[in-house]
């Protein structure tokens, strides 16, 4: 079977996610129009600058879908997928290892409770140290098709030089989880 | 008083402000002071992949007025070291550009299209002095003018440009960056759509808010910083890591780029480039000059118009633009950094903001009090108008910034380039981390992070579909401007439908609008 071409594909989600945004996602999704009378004068709805983006957009697909395909339109491929799946899927887990590593840690090892203890030393560390490792040797592993010294090397440099550079000269800042907890 | 006892009045308060410390028994006042520490803050910020003037800023802002308070003595001290963060970063930003292909900011992001290609052929060294050189003389051009021009053309600007004709040219920018940026016009507005969907969800004025489906992360709107990041800067080091992953997996090793030449920019470099810079600076000038549209049109336009010289004025055995060609470097960073100074134009007299950083210019005003950018900053009256008088201060923190670029920033600059020699697979994790740290810090919220991966795999499905994120970020940035300037217009007109057509200058951005789409497909379709 003929492999359709990228930018036909392209313009077919283009038009659809327009179609969808123009006829269903927006009357359902905002409280006044393109226009509406606020004490007998005309003002511009909420709806009307959304309308105008899923205009374009539609335009957009119009243009790629009878426009000139060119010859050499780039396209998404298996590996594309699933590197980008590969990353997303380890930023993920350093996040929850963020938000949930220290946390978890003062319930398992400490009497107070993780709040009491966000600016204290190690504990205020602990999610952002740990997630952080995760991300960067993660992420090296992955380029590199193996776990390696020197990732894991990176990964404790960035979280002390970023730790280094926001939280010991600036008592105003916090790093992650510090601010949600 | 006259213009040129404002003009004394401003470079006094500079020079003869509260004093620091005292080098040879010369006193060196805290505003002096901090322009210097700003720009190489600046430098080491806009050199640092996924940091960028913007976050420097925000960060920067609460901890100076927690430092000088809240009087109009803090106005020239911590609005010279924001202008010392633009003007470093903006010279810094080209490093991680060229080397990396990774752009800190959008401005220089045309940057990437021919500094990374010379880095990958060896001249690494030569594409930072080039983008140095060029930067700094846009730069220069462009004070030069605002010092001499900026009262005329305040008055000029406010007078001819109301809000129907601001409207009508945000929609002009937004055209005409969506079909000249990138390979496809079509693709260029596909992007420009996709940025103004996402900007207005969580937006308007209604009490609920629009396209939130009802989800809380949603309500307040997507925040700027990590929709602009994540596109421009998570998606590139995603994109790059890419090629790395695969490169490794195909050869087995990572190909290291050997640098090769002098690397030094020699008179025929300069000669060879300097129409570029000239013509690009008078572009990036003018465009900037221009409420709410800013540098990164201005780079494209400059690399636009240097693109078209080129093909006529090459040589044939000089790379064309977008293959590693030192004027396509030239071009954009002259157009981009001339915008600095006759950015602050309509940020001072109509208080709109040309850029992101120059909204913070507009916040530090607003909360320090004391100065009140608008119409009445540009008034040369006979009895002491203190506003103008900070306003030429300004102005002079501007020249001590550009004095200290063309004396050390360049060798500054190379400094930070040593950041080459660190293997890439270890280094883009760690921007990764840093930005996404960075990300936190400004709003203290793990959804920074979670809209950062977002639009980072938006960002990098788009560059692997040929899509340029460029179209996708000025629309993200313009957005709300474009949507509250028609309201506003549409109320000043008495709900007038026709309002983009209220005044031949309007009707002539509109039509430039139309046009300048018309025409590029119908180029593309012959050319095809």
């Amino acid at each position: 079977m003929r492999s359709l071409h990228p930018d036909t594909v392209l313009a077919v989600v283009l038009l659809a996610f327009a179609a969808v945004l123009l006829l269903l996602w927006l009357p359902a999704d905002t409280d006044t129009g393109l226009y509406e009378i606020k004490r007998g004068k005309y003002t511009i709805g909420d709806a009307l600058a959304p309308a105008f983006a899923g205009t374009v957009m539609a335009i957009a697909g119009l243009l790629l879908l009878f426009g000139p395909g060119a010859r050499d339109a780039p396209r998404l491929d298996t590996n594309h997928v699933r590197f980008l799946s590969a990353m997303i899927a380890i930023v993920l887990a350093g996040m929850v290892l963020m938000r949930w590593a220290g946390p978890a840690a003062t319930f398992l090892f400490a009497d107070d409770d993780y709040r009491l203890l966000r600016d204290t030393v190690p504990w205020k560390y602990l999610g952002f140290a740990s997630g952080g490792f995760v991300i960067v040797a993660g992420t090296s592993s992955v380029v590199e098709g193996r776990f390696s010294r020197n990732a894991a090397l990176a990964g404790i440099v960035a979280v002390l030089l970023i730790i280094a550079l926001y939280d010991l000269p600036f008592d105003d800042l916090l790093l992650p989880p510090n601010g949600d907890v | 008083m006259t213009a040129l006892d404002y003009v004394l009045a401003g470079v006094l308060a500079v020079i003869h402000g509260p004093e620091a410390f005292s080098l040879l028994g010369i006193p060196v006042s805290v505003t002096v002071l901090m322009v210097v520490a700003g720009f190489f803050a600046g430098i080491v910020v806009g050199a640092t992949p996924g940091l960028g003037q913007v976050i420097a800023l925000a960060i920067s802002l609460p901890i100076l007025i927690s430092i000088f308070g809240f009087n109009a003595s803090a106005l020239l001290p911590v609005m010279g070291f924001m202008i010392g963060i633009m003007k470093g970063s903006t010279v810094g930003g080209a490093v991680p550009a060229i080397l990396f292909n990774t752009p800190g900011t959008p401005d220089s992001y045309m940057t990437t299209l021919d500094g990374y290609p010379m880095t990958r052929s060896g001249q690494a060294q030569k594409a930072l002095r080039v983008a140095h050189f060029s930067s700094v003389s846009g730069d220069t051009f462009s004070d030069i003018c605002l010092f001499v021009f900026a009262p005329s053309l305040a008055i000029l600007v406010e007078r001819y440009l109301d809000l129907p004709e601001k409207t009508a040219l945000i929609i002009l920018s937004l055209s005409f960056i969506a079909v000249v940026v990138g390979r496809s016009p079509a693709k260029g507005l596909a992007a420009a759509a996709l940025g103004l969907f996402f900007v207005y969800v969580g937006t308007g004025e209604d009490f609920h808010p629009r396209l939130s489906l009802n989800a809380p992360a949603l309500a307040d709107g997507i925040p700027i910083t990590a929709a602009v990041i994540g596109v421009l800067v998570v998606g590139s080091i995603l994109s790059e890591l890419e090629k790395l992953w695969r490169e490794k997996a195909t050869a087995g090793t990572f190909t290291p780029t050997s640098q090769s030449g002098d690397g030094r920019l020699h008179w025929t470099d300069i000669r060879r480039i300097a129409p570029y810079i000239g013509r690009s600076a008078v572009i990036g000038t003018a465009i900037g000059a221009l409420p709410g549209i800013g540098s990164t049109l201005a780079a494209t336009l400059g690399y636009a118009s240097g693109g078209a010289f080129h093909r006529r004025r090459k040589a044939p055995d000089e790379p064309e633009f977008g293959k590693g060609a030192m004027q396509g470097i030239a071009a954009t960073e002259a157009a981009n950094s001339s915008v600095a100074g006759a950015n602050l134009i309509p940020v001072l007299s109509l208080g709109i903001p040309g850029n992101t950083a120059a909204v913070f210019l507009v916040l530090a005003a607003d909360t320090i009090g004391g100065f009140n950018p608008g119409p009445g900053v540009f008034r040369f009256t006979s009895v002491m108008n203190p506003e103008l008088v900070i306003a030429f201060g300004l102005f002079t923190t501007m020249v001590i910034a550009n004095i200290l670029n063309w004396t050390v920033g360049g060798v500054f600059m190379r400094c930070m380039g040593l950041m080459i020699r660190i293997p890439k697979q270890f280094l883009l994790p760690v921007v990764l981390l840093l930005t996404f740290a960075s990300l936190y810090v400004q709003q203290t919220s793990m959804a920074m992070i979670g809209f950062a991966l977002f639009f980072g795999a938006l960002g990098y499905l788009m560059i692997k579909l040929g899509v340029s994120p460029l179209p996708f970020v000025i629309a993200f940035v313009l957005g709300r401007q474009l949507e509250s300037t028609a309201r506003q217009a549409f109320s000043a007109t008495g709900g007038d439908p026709f309002f983009l057509f209220s005044s031949w200058i309007a009707v002539a951005f509109m039509a430039g609008a139309v046009a300048i789409i018309v025409i590029t497909v119908h180029r593309r379709r012959r050319s095809a």
